[in-house]
């Protein structure tokens, strides 16, 4: 009982998020109607029992949101979102896309032939949810991991305007670097 | 994250929100066009030169251009008080070297007191504030002098303060020469970290400068923070040099940076005054 | 070892750590005091300095709240709240003894999770009274967020290899022989110094530092301000108290019984920090973001490799 109260206020609490995020016109506003959203949605993690995924969600949306924070903040200087503007591009577009979507995964969840219950609740779902979704295949999801890391560092390497080169001359023996802010290691 | 990540800017509207003017963009350091912030800081600020103003513009945390400006200096008949000593010697009153020497130690303990607390080194801070009060006070050498050498001491000594200041902020003294600072900003030829110490060596070195009663040299017109003989009061050319030193800064080094040349506005009122003086 | 607490023990926490903070800062006062006007004459004197921080929130009560133009006052006052808040629900699985008011098998990253909470506050308040230098304050908080999160979520991992376990009450355990400090020394250091960062205070002070005129709390004022850097001596003593669980062996010592060697360590483990301030101006962040990640995340991950190989030849 209490935990179907509890799911119902997450779920609502949650899609009424997801909206804001298109109704709000302050960047900051959006970014934390999401972040509100998406911790109503490790609360309903945790109300399965997964403690360790939904405790992970919510600290990881947490930074990622905040860190979302910068970007805005670096990219634009009006504090407080004094200027009105949306946060999506084609925002009826958007909306449709997100509605249809929602549709058509509840639909499918309500319409899902699902199993019955056999047996008891494992001791750590986390574990078994882990198992059975890669199990054997723990090996390729620990290289598409490191690649994905790698691809990441790649990006960013290419993307610096200024290589170390720049940084400690062509012949790389300066003592230290050419950097407009300097550093704490005192390279 | 995915679609928050390209913000889509449907700006309609330039100009004045809630009757505040909106950022424009201007191109900036890294060669990226983003909005320009007009920030004005001071006049009146804690641990601020009091009265001074800068018209800073922003592009994120850089300091794109700065406008030095300040308020109406009263055109009171009073000296300025740090450089009061020196200007009455200038003008042929007798002022022993006891209260040049405290008025010297005083005046740099509170600049350093000010530089320390913007970086945030509040202990430090405030003894630096105490012992000011007490040169002032014509508290005998022997009850100072262990208190202000341990003080001189730990700034001197501290590792992290020079790996927080140190690159803030350089001044070359042919640099400095050539703007015109005199005092110990053209001596310490240096960084904010450099400029901190020759306040604290000077501070050691007018120790021996108390109790001394006889008369001020007639050639020692260089006060706190410069001669103040010179055709400019010394914190005029300090002013001057802000600009050059400020842009291209970070915001967080802009007040570290100013900290550590610590204008005094009282001077500017000495163009007039030493004027008299020497007429 | 571990026991549910009783139900009380929910409605004790908050107070227990607001008394904590209250003579954390009263501590603090009074050296800032000896620093300020010398040192303490009489008893009585030194108690007066003590009591300052009461003062200041006595007249942060009374004190009128300020208004800005534009401001977001939802958003800002949600960050606000949101620091205290996240202090006490992070105390929630701090072991008194070797009771938590709750102490669930994920207990370490429930801890990270609301130490998390803390970044989303900190901008929050910098953004929201439209100010200019109250949102440097705030983005500078993530800034530091970014130099700390890392070096700190290793440090606290290492506390977890070492007792295979998430749940906190498991980590006070296994120290039964040893404590960590003993052979995880460098994740010990690096907690601590990230302790204070999250707690934004002291050397870590950047985000609320002067030469932003106050950072992001810049515009509060009244009971605002109270609430806030009310919060922020919480999350302090709720950081460093957790280092006691982790590192320094819980509750566990000879001849007193576990509460009582609990709160001599927290105490200790402020002591050293508070007193550790004075030596130290604010580590400002283009300077620290460096050393963070070019010295500290190698470091701690030595450190975890280091406790790894232990824990698998165990």
């Amino acid at each position: 009982m209490l935990d179907d109260v509890i799911f119902w206020v997450l779920a609502l609490l949650a899609v009424a998020g997801g909206v804001m995020v298109f109704r709000f016109d302050s960047m900051a506003r959006a970014t934390y109607a999401l972040l509100t959203s998406l911790l109503c949605v490790g609360g309903e993690v945790l109300l399965l029992g997964l403690d360790y995924l939904g405790v992970v969600i919510v600290l990881m949306m947490t930074i990622e949101m905040a860190i979302m924070a910068v970007f805005m903040v670096m990219y634009m200087m009006n504090p407080a979102g004094l200027m009105p503007m949306t946060m999506v591009h084609n925002k009826k577009g958007a909306a449709v896309i997100c509605a249809a979507v929602f549709a058509v995964l509840a639909a499918g969840i309500l319409l899902a032939p699902w199993p019955s219950r056999r047996g008891k609740p494992s001791d750590d779902p986390t574990m078994d949810l882990g198992l059975s979704l890669m199990g054997p295949q723990m090996l390729t999801m620990m290289t598409l991991g490191l690649a994905l890391f790698a691809t990441i560092v790649a990006t960013v390497v290419l993307a610096t305007r200024r290589g170390r080169y720049d940084r400690f001359g062509d012949d790389l023996k300066a003592r230290t670097a050419d950097d407009a802010v300097r550093g704490g290691t005192g390279r | 994250m995915g679609h928050m990540g390209h913000m889509g800017h449907e700006m309609h509207t330039m100009g004045q929100v809630a009757g505040l003017p909106m950022a424009e963009r201007g191109d900036d350091r890294d060669e990226l066009r983003l909005d320009q912030l007009h920030v004005p800081i001071g006049p009146a600020l804690s641990n601020w030169p009091a009265g001074l103003i800068l018209r800073l513009t922003l592009q994120g945390d850089v300091v794109q251009d700065v406008a030095v400006d300040h308020l109406r200096v009263p055109s009171v008949h009073r000296l300025p008080f740090w450089d009061e000593p020196w200007l009455r010697a200038a003008q042929g009153e007798k002022v022993t070297r006891d209260r040049a020497a405290r008025r010297r130690c005083a005046a740099h303990l509170d600049s350093a007191g000010r530089l320390l607390a913007v970086v945030g080194w509040d202990d430090v801070a405030a003894r630096c504030r105490r012992l000011r009060d007490e040169v002032l006070s014509g508290a005998p050498r022997e009850g100072v002098d262990g208190d202000l050498r341990r003080t001189v001491r730990r700034v001197g000594r501290s590792r992290p303060l020079r790996w927080s200041i140190a690159g803030l902020g350089e001044l070359s003294a042919d640099r400095a020469r050539a703007v015109g600072v005199t005092g110990p900003a053209l001596a310490a030829d240096g960084d904010a970290y450099n400029r901190l110490l020759m306040w604290m060596s000077e501070v050691e070195r007018g120790l021996d400068g108390l109790d001394d009663a006889r008369p001020l040299a007639p050639d020692d017109r260089t006060g706190p923070r410069g001669r103040v003989d010179g055709p400019r009061p010394p914190s005029q050319a300090l002013l001057d040099v802000l600009p050059e030193l400020l842009t291209g800064a970070e915001f967080a080094c802009a007040r570290i940076i100013v900290a550590s040349l610590d204008p005094d506005l009282d001077e500017l009122a000495l163009a007039s005054v030493s004027g008299a003086a020497h007429a | 070892m571990p026991d549910a607490a009783p139900l009380w023990a929910t409605v004790v926490l908050p107070v227990a750590l607001a008394v904590a903070a209250v003579v954390t800062a009263g501590f603090d006062a009074l050296l800032s005091g000896s620093a300020e006007r010398g040192s303490a004459r009489t008893v009585r004197e030194a108690g007066l300095r003590a009591v300052a921080p009461l003062r200041e929130a006595l007249r942060l009560l009374v004190q009128q709240p300020r208004r800005t133009t534009a401001a977001d006052r939802l958003l800002g006052r949600l960050g606000v709240v949101l620091v205290p808040l996240a202090a006490v629900l992070a105390g929630a699985v701090l072991p008194w003894g070797f009771r938590a008011v709750s102490d669930p098998s994920v207990g370490i990253v429930w801890f990270n999770a609301m130490e998390a909470l803390a970044w989303a506050a900190v901008w929050l308040a910098g953004w929201g009274p439209n100010s200019a230098l109250s949102l440097i304050g705030g983005y500078r908080f993530l800034a530091q967020g970014l130099a700390y999160e890392l070096p700190h979520m290793f440090a606290i991992t290492t506390a977890a290899l070492g007792a295979e376990s998430l749940r906190v009450g498991d980590v006070v355990a296994a120290q039964e022989g040893l404590w960590f400090v003993v052979w995880m020394p460098a994740a010990f250091v690096v907690y601590l110094l990230s302790a204070l960062a999250m707690a934004f205070w002291g050397p870590f002070e950047y985000p609320l530092s002067r030469d932003a005129a106050g950072g992001a709390a810049t515009e509060l004022a009244g009971v605002d301000r109270l609430v806030f850097l009310g919060g922020r001596w919480l999350l302090l003593v709720v950081t460093a108290g957790f280092s006691v669980p982790l590192f320094l062996g819980g509750g566990q010592g000879p001849l007193l019984p576990g509460w009582a060697w609990t709160l001599i360590k927290t105490a200790a483990v402020l002591m050293l920090l508070v007193a550790g301030r004075r030596a130290l101006p604010v580590l400002r962040m283009e300077r620290y973001m460096e050393v963070a990640w070019m010295v500290m995340v190698p470091l701690t991950l030595l450190q975890a490799l280091f406790v790894a190989v232990v824990v698998l030849n165990r």
